[in-house]
């Protein structure tokens, strides 16, 4: 029986690592394809010409699927022979499952309207249409008829039903969680009082235009560990 | 050759068999001999083998051993006592299927 050099071996070795680096089974199939190549060898062929067909028959990718289907097995008993084995990661991905869920019901991730209305003026330094000097806007305007329905944006506590005539006219705020607040203004009339609990969704107030304001609008702000940031980054995220 | 589905049903089982003939046996080993046996009519693939070989060791019905032939390094299958137990109940299961599939092809006109 033809027996491959070392230098032989070598090469076959490059071959079988160029299709599946660090396998599981890389010293089987160099095995297995170091006696298929000495059996061609042995009929007759020459060494390039017998790697050639000995690593055909793998075709392109079969190795690396060998490989991985083998891992998944090592991985499948490994985990199984654990008494605990399939119990951690289920349970991690349950806890996360429960976090993402409990986590999302607290964020206000939608817009305070069930329908898409118009931004008129968006979060950031603006000039005051009123005051007419350049201010910080803490919150969008949502260009929203009279009477339209203002829903929370996530489940809370409501924790302020106020009118200030001057300001934000009749206004609400919501405390979500330990992060978030929402505040709701310009209303006509609110429809919560404080220590309500609310739910994602629930109607809170109607529209107006009610304080200080040039038309009917909802003035909505999303406070974020006490500061102010841009209610519509959070607008996408669900609704 | 045989269909995939023919093959992977009964790919333990020829394994199994194998081994509890020839004691150790290596991968490439068994291919030749399934060739031979069978005179060609089933070819094991690397991709079937394989697979179904670390299967069985993860199961507990083999085990193997490694060793240096020279240039090169071998792994030996061989059956554990489980294996050996589970070839005789997969080749009597086996043995039944044919009769009940022959039964089936070729009922006896009463």
């Amino acid at each position: 029986m033809r027996e491959l050099t070392e230098a032989q071996i070598k090469l076959v070795e490059q071959a079988i690592a160029a299709q599946c680096s660090q396998s599981l089974l890389a010293s089987e199939l160099l095995d297995h394809t170091c006696c298929a190549i000495e059996a061609y060898m042995e009929e007759g062929h020459s060494f390039d010409l017998s790697i050639g067909i000995a690593l055909s028959t793998f075709g392109g990718q079969e190795m690396k699927k060998i490989s991985k289907q083998v891992k998944r097995t090592h991985t499948y008993y490994r985990l199984k022979q654990q008494p605990l084995g399939w119990l951690t990661p289920l349970m991690a991905i349950g806890l996360l499952f429960i976090v993402v869920n409990v986590g999302a019901k607290d964020r206000p991730d939608r817009k305070p309207t069930e329908e898409d209305f118009r931004i008129s003026s968006s979060f950031g330094k603006r000039m005051h249409p009123i005051l007419k000097e350049e201010l910080m806007h803490q919150g969008v305007d949502i260009v929203t008829p009279i009477g339209t329905p203002i829903v929370a944006t996530a489940d809370g506590v409501v924790e302020k039903v106020l009118n200030s005539p001057d300001s934000y006219g009749i206004f609400v705020t919501i405390r979500h969680d330990d992060e978030f607040q929402t505040v709701y203004a310009q209303l006509s009339e609110a429809k919560v009082k404080v220590g309500d609990k609310v739910t994602k969704g629930q109607l809170i107030a109607l529209s107006g235009n009610s304080g200080r304001s040039t038309a009917p609008h909802l003035h909505y702000e999303v406070i974020h560990n006490g500061k102010n940031v841009d209610p519509s980054l959070y607008f996408g995220e669900q609704k | 050759m045989y269909s995939k589905e023919l093959l992977k049903g009964t790919l333990q089982t020829i394994l199994l068999k194998l081994l509890a003939e020839n004691g150790r046996m290596y991968g490439y080993e068994i291919t030749q001999k399934v060739k031979e046996q069978t005179e060609g009519k089933i070819l094991l693939t690397e991709g079937a083998l394989y697979p179904s070989l670390h299967k069985l060791e993860a199961e507990g019905l083999l085990v193997t051993e490694t060793i240096n032939i020279g240039k090169r390094i071998r792994k030996y299958y061989s059956l554990t006592p489980k294996g050996s137990a589970q070839t005789t109940s997969k080749l009597e299961e086996f043995a039944s299927f044919i009769s009940t599939m022959q039964f089936l092809l070729n009922p006896k006109t009463s």
